[in-house]
């Protein structure tokens, strides 16, 4: 009889992949690193950032990987939480995913600052009115309870504790992933910002997005580990898509309801209209990548049957996470481009700073390598964890049978 | 524990200094000082122990506060100091206060944002009344 | 109303504050080595008064569109280089508007409104941004971390993040690349009775700058007789630089 036990990747058969993993995290690493060095030498002057769009790629990279650090935590909150034994087995991989992005997403964030060099005057300077100073402590406490969490996973004595850790994981990742929106929701000056359904649409954001990418984790290792690793499948991996369904599908309905309430005030009339018309790649970014790629393909995918159905979710979890990048993008980047207004009542004939005209902007190497590091640190993480630690569950001939 | 900190400090300054003064042989860069321009604020010992202190109180009365012509004030600093060759404290490796800072290995970077240099501050008017 | 507040809690505060100061040189004395007075050497005098409120009228209705003399002279006090890159920074700028119903155009320059409730200051991780005492809005850029979340905030594209590396900086005015900034109302000017440099030079006398809380100064006269305009008065920030024609 053969049992589900945790094991790590068998070195011998399985380090052709490995050490291709790595090198691919090296190379991204080291391209973040140039991009670093580069940023530090020559100042943001060589990024395709402006004073108009400030925030820029390495931002849109940032907040996928922390948005997406939330979500992949529902697999182990559906097991711990919600008491869904068949979950079990894959929350340790769900909760070291977690810590995977979150770690990556924060150094790009962190890298990208003006004066990183002055991280510890963050850690140590707070003005609790500002999202970022909360944030801290939300990403910091995060990891602590990630680590405590895993303890729990894997010492006896500690599983009694499971549950309750879970649970306290479960709680804090809301409020984390609801701070996250809120350092938008919070902006007050911007037309494309300043709401308080950013909370809750983050949130919604954050459960397909993290159960997207938990789903190529996974099936990426059970494809690495071939015979033995127990993937997803049966009625597991339908239930496991119809999930993905229902995130997905209600991170739709709260970017729908946003853009519809902002449609109805006045004031953000015309936002809207350039998000859904006339903003160019943003409107094509929101109804090809974020509402037909990134929604209703994955929703068609994941809500019909027939065919393989493993390779459909795959599938799915693609758009997904293209759908991602697509709204992010559009969502930071397109909010900032968008022009601030003002003098209302006004149109601007002329401007010594581009005042009522939409910024243009285009990342450069620098970025674009930047963010791609803070990917190849999640990658690293992921890919020596699962190596030299049993995070993922294998078919084992039962001992002494 | 902050005190304790500081104690750490300028025990190890203190150390640098010393080092400085009495191993001239052994070559760790001296600064140059030049008594024709005049009293520092304070003595040389104090000065080397304290000068950060002084200059991060009176860089928040400053910045804060809006203190202006202050007996520490940073460019009054930079115009005393600055080596007659380089008309600066921090343009070659002999100016003062990198020269200092390089030995002690204290990374400094007052000058990404203040001139570092005394004919710019000459030229641009001292204490501000241009 | 604002203003009454702070008178109220004026005398307090200064009391407060010098028996502050008496603690701080008992502390002071206390703390360091013998034969060190740290507060004897950095005694000060003339700091930013809380019983002030700087502000300034902007009036469009006295500004000549072809005119930037204020823009150049804040570029040259201020030790700006002349923008040419969307990552250049203005502190000031021209605007020209034309009024959608009439067609009326206008013309004014804009900088940092210095509000009273500033969402700079308050989205600010680490309280880089801060207002004093006057009212005037600063970023106290040792511990800025160049975040950009101000210039995120900010709805009168009023704050700059610096882009480029910057050698040449003014005496007064130390700047440097990976922190934000903006206007200062000339600060290093005001702190010494001096008007910003940018009001000192307009050749119209379309920029008044006074104390908001002075009922006899001339920015408070002319807000008494004219109908000035407060920019995105919906969001309730109280900006301490009203405009008029606009």
């Amino acid at each position: 009889m053969a049992e589900v036990q945790f094991w790590r990747l068998d070195l011998e058969r399985y380090d052709a992949v490995f050490y291709r993993l790595l090198v691919t995290a090296a190379i991204l690493l080291v391209g973040g690193g140039i991009a670093f060095f580069a940023l530090e030498h020559e100042g943001h002057a060589i990024t395709g950032m402006s004073e108009h769009v400030v925030w820029g790629f390495p931002h849109v990279m940032a907040i996928y990987l922390i948005v997406a650090a939330s979500g992949v935590l529902n697999v182990a909150s559906i097991a711990s939480v919600f008491g869904k034994k068949e979950y079990k087995p894959y929350a340790p991989l769900s909760a070291w995913l977690s810590l995977a992005l979150l770690v990556g997403g924060l150094s790009v964030l962190v890298l990208d600052l003006g004066q990183p060099g002055r991280l510890t005057v963050a850690m140590t300077h707070f003005n609790f009115r500002s999202m970022f100073a909360w944030n801290v402590f939300l990403y910091t406490g995060l990891m602590v309870l990630i680590v405590g969490y895993l303890w729990t996973m894997y010492d006896r004595r500690a599983t009694a504790y499971s549950t309750a850790m879970g649970s306290a994981v479960f709680l804090w990742r809301l409020v984390l992933t609801s701070g996250t929106g809120l350092i938008f929701g919070f902006l007050v000056g911007r037309d494309g910002y300043g709401s308080a359904l950013m909370a809750p649409m983050f949130l919604a954001l954050s459960f397909a997005w993290g159960w997207a990418i938990f789903l190529l984790v996974q099936e990426g290792i059970a494809r690495w580990a071939g015979e033995g690793q127990v993937a997803l499948s049966g009625e597991l991996l339908s239930r496991a898509r119809r999930l993905l369904a229902i995130f997905v599908a209600a991170a739709l309905y709260f970017v729908v309801v946003h853009l519809l309430t902002y449609a109805y005030f006045d004031r953000h009339e015309e936002f809207v209209h350039f998000i859904v018309a006339e903003g160019g790649i943003y409107s094509i970014l929101f109804w090809i990548g974020f509402v037909g790629v990134g929604s209703v393909f994955p929703l068609i995918l994941t809500l019909f049957q027939g065919g393989d159905a493993r390779l459909r979710t795959q599938w799915a979890a693609w758009a997904v996470t293209i759908g991602a990048f697509s709204f992010l993008y559009l969502f930071i980047i397109g909010g900032q481009a968008y022009p601030l207004q003002p003098f209302a009542g006004y149109e601007v004939v002329a401007s010594g700073f581009d005042d009522g005209q939409v910024a243009s902007y285009s990342p450069r190497w620098p970025e674009i390598l930047l963010a791609l590091g803070g990917g190849g640190v999640a990658l690293l993480i992921v890919s020596v964890g699962v190596r030299v630690w049993p995070l993922t569950p294998v078919l084992r001939e039962k001992i002494g049978r | 524990m902050s005190a304790r900190f500081v104690a750490g400090r300028r025990w190890f300054l203190a150390a640098a200094a010393a080092a400085m003064v009495s191993g001239a042989a052994a070559g760790p860069p001296r600064p140059q000082v030049y008594p024709e321009r005049g009293p520092c604020l304070a003595e040389a010992e104090q000065m080397r122990r304290e000068h950060h202190v002084l200059l991060k109180h009176q860089r928040r009365e400053s910045v804060r506060e809006g203190v202006r012509d202050a007996k520490v004030d940073f460019n009054r600093c930079v115009a005393c100091h600055a080596s007659p060759v380089t008309q600066s404290v921090a343009a070659a490796s002999s100016d003062f206060c990198v020269g200092c800072h390089a030995y002690a290995a204290v990374r400094v970077d007052c000058f990404n944002c203040h001139q570092p240099s005394a004919a710019a501050l000459m030229a641009q008017g001292r204490g501000g009344a241009r | 109303m604002n203003a009454t507040v702070q008178e109220r809690e004026q005398p307090l505060n200064r009391e407060r504050r010098s028996w502050l100061s008496h603690f701080a040189a008992l502390a002071g004395a206390a703390m360091v080595a013998p034969g060190v007075h740290l507060l004897a050497i950095t005694s000060a005098e003339g700091a930013a008064d809380a019983k002030k409120r700087w502000g300034m009228l902007i009036d469009a209705t006295r500004c000549d569109p072809h005119c930037a003399r204020c823009v150049i002279a804040c570029h040259e006090e201020n030790g700006l280089p002349t923008p040419t890159r969307a990552s250049d920074v203005r502190w000031i700028r021209k605007v020209a508007l034309r009024e959608k119903r009439s067609g009326r155009e206008v013309s004014l320059p804009v900088m940092c409104l210095h509000c009273a409730n500033p969402p700079c200051r308050d989205v600010c991780p680490t309280g880089a941004t801060f207002k004093r005492k006057d009212g005037v809005v600063l970023v106290d850029r040792h511990i800025c971390i160049g975040c950009r979340y101000c210039v995120m905030a900010c709805p009168y594209k009023a704050r700059n993040f610096v882009y480029a590396p910057v050698r040449e900086q003014r005496n007064e005015v130390p700047r440097g690349a990976g922190c934000a900034e903006g206007c200062t109302l000339c600060v290093h000017r005001i702190d010494r009775g001096r008007l910003p440099a940018c009001v000192e030079q307009c050749p119209n006398r379309a920029l008044i700058f006074g104390d908001l809380n002075d009922p006899s100064s001339e920015l408070v006269q002319r807000l008494q007789s004219i109908s000035a305009t407060i920019l995105r008065a919906d969001l309730r920030l109280d900006p301490a630089v009203r405009i008029h024609g606009v």
